[in-house]
């Protein structure tokens, strides 16, 4: 095909991609942050809940490998820190995959039939829009019970409202684009039209919003296990560290600062690597 | 006039979603396994069933809910578990005045100090005041409000000690500051954002070059003919800053031990208190829905071109 001769769409974008120096620089910071959540409670040689009396709250040194200080109970927050990203980044990344799934389903069926259907999905939708989400996940998992499972569960099932409309509206324009009648004109199969057209067409908006929603599902987590409803004791995630630095704010501010910090750049690196995956990917949207 | 079935219909659908709001969260807390009685400790199941009995858990959910709808009708939103002296009722009419309060103000600044950032940094676009601004303002949206509130006790409340870390006290003006502003911050940064992006595309309207050509002074045209149009994405944004402020108030009556509706809530949903968190739901959900209805008729009523649609 002629096609393979030049670079394809896929290689443009990575180019494109690479040229963005904050979303290569936030892609960085993201995975030094995970390397270092796999890496830090495997190979640190304090373990999360290895509390010491003679080293309570201690500020951080680099004695001893208290890189971050010790906590009230005197374990070591350094390792508590990577430990609680594991949890907030898995609960971040697998409640957008739920997400993910329920709104690309709900969007494409609502585009794909239209009509009554369409109208009723679409007002359900706008209708949870309307409401101050954090407070359904609270019911959620005040029903549910807060296992860690049903977070994920909970965050996941609340939050796929923009992605159903941003598919909805992807599936909406492909319907009638010429480019797809031509195909189905020179006729060639579904399975290729869609693998060959529709996918690679919606498949762009839906990466982005992805990566802009886990930050979202990561400060949902930090704040419900900052309101204890979350991630409970012995686990932790930045939000319950966050917590417990807060009430010990006057006495040990590196327990609040680190975690902070480590959240606050996670979430701008996702939202560099989104807009610049943004850019990259969805060529018509750039200004 | 097409305008009264336009209110009408959206008003029906409106009452129709906080019916079905109502249904689903009731089912939602009465479906699930587990209730509030069996929490740390195993009560005897004499106890229990008594407690259940009490609290009208021993019947049916069709009957249970008939009885909810009833007293809720009279503003009886049942009793509390976690507060056994007090109503749902009771407890969000002491709440509400404070959340109330802090939640309006937040509002105020959020709009009035976004204005005013997003028409400065558009008048000046692209120059470093802007970029300072922006780049504030996009720091802004990503900082969630635990993370902010602490540190804002820390410098005001013990660094330079104007202001106390918490508690409500008497109610004065020193007791709001750090709440409003915490709660304020991300709505600032979303609506400086907004009214920027607006004034701009504005600036650039054929309406405001005719304005321009007809030698009006620059002060004129803004005042007149760019704000009145620039502001509407941010009358349309005054739904999701009250969601915002809604949740937030959450978090920040938390931290700031407020005792709001938003800290009733939290402690209702720790003991499993289905009769607390189903009442404040149903509150800030009707709210919200009410609320939106509100911004859509003043949004109809604000553009020309919307009006002239309906």
């Amino acid at each position: 095909m002629a096609g393979s001769a030049s670079p394809g769409p896929l290689a443009r974008a990575l180019a494109r991609f690479l040229a963005n120096r904050q979303a290569v620089a936030g892609l960085l910071c993201l995975l030094v942050i995970a390397v270092l959540s796999i890496l830090v409670p495997v190979v640190w040689p304090h373990g999360i809940e290895e509390a010491s009396l003679d080293r309570i709250a201690q500020p951080p040194s680099f004695a001893d490998f208290h890189w971050f200080g010790t906590d009230a109970n005197g374990r070591d927050l350094f390792v508590r820190t990577f430990y609680g990203g594991r949890i907030s980044l898995a609960v971040g990344l697998v409640a957008t995959v739920i997400a993910l799934v329920i709104g690309v389903l709900w969007g494409a069926t609502a585009g794909y039939l239209g009509g009554a259907v369409d109208l009723v999905m679409m007002r359900i939708v706008d209708v949870l829009y309307a409401l101050p989400l954090l407070f359904l996940i609270i019911v959620l998992v005040t029903v549910f019970g807060n296992n860690i499972i049903l977070i994920f569960a909970a965050i996941g099932a609340v939050e796929w409202l923009t992605m159903a409309r941003i598919v909805r509206g992807q599936t909406i324009a492909l319907r009638n684009r010429e480019f797809l009648e031509s195909a189905r004109a020179i006729d060639l199969p579904n399975q290729r039209i869609l693998a060959r057209y529709i996918i690679p067409n919606a498949v762009g908006p839906v990466i982005v919003y992805a990566t802009l929603l886990v930050p979202i599902n990561i400060i949902i987590e930090s704040a419900l296990s900052f309101l204890g409803l979350g991630v409970q004791e012995p686990l932790t995630s930045w939000g319950l560290l966050i917590n417990q630095g807060a009430a010990q704010i006057d006495s040990a501010p590196w327990l609040l600062g680190f975690p902070a910090i480590l959240l606050v750049l996670t979430m701008l690196s996702f939202n560099f690597v989104g807009d610049g995956l943004r850019d990259a990917l969805d060529p018509g949207a750039r200004g | 006039m097409k305008m009264l079935p336009f209110i009408l219909g959206r008003a029906v659908v409106a009452a129709l979603t906080i019916l079905v709001i109502i249904t689903a969260s009731f089912l939602l807390t009465r479906l699930a396994p587990g209730g509030p009685f069996d929490a740390e400790v195993d009560l005897d199941p004499l106890v229990k069933a008594n407690l259940e009995r009490t609290y009208g858990l021993d019947q049916p959910i069709a009957v249970q809910f008939r009885r909810y709808l009833g007293a809720l009708a009279r503003g009886d939103l049942g009793p509390s578990t976690t507060y056994p002296d007090r109503s749902v009722s009771e407890l969000i009419a002491d709440g509400l005045p404070i959340s109330l309060r802090i939640g309006l103000a937040a509002l105020a600044v959020a709009t009035s100090v976004g204005l005013a950032i997003g028409i400065t940094a558009a008048r000046a676009r692209n120059s470093v005041l802007d970029a300072g601004l922006m780049g504030a303002a996009s720091l802004g949206v990503a900082l969630p409000a635990f993370v902010t509130a602490p540190f804002l006790t820390l410098v005001f409340g013990i660094y330079l000690a104007w202001l106390p870390v918490a508690g409500w006290g008497d109610g004065s003006v020193r007791h709001w500051v750090l709440p409003v502003v915490a709660l304020a911050l991300p709505q600032i940064a979303a609506i400086s954002r907004l009214t920027r992006g607006a004034m701009l595309e504005t600036l650039s309207a054929d309406f405001v070059r005719t304005a321009r050509a007809k030698g009006l002074p620059e002060r004129r045209v803004i005042a007149v003919h760019v704000l009145p149009a620039a502001v509407l994405p941010v009358v349309s944004y005054l739904g999701p800053a009250v969601a915002g402020v809604i949740t937030g108030s959450v978090i920040i009556e938390q931290i700031f031990a407020l005792p709001g509706v938003g800290r009733y809530f939290v402690q209702g949903a720790i003991n499993r208190d289905y009769g607390l968190v189903l009442g404040v739901v149903i509150l800030y959900a009707s709210a919200l829905i009410l609320l939106n209805l509100l911004v859509d008729f003043a949004y109809g009523w604000l553009d020309p071109r919307a009006r002239a649609r309906t």
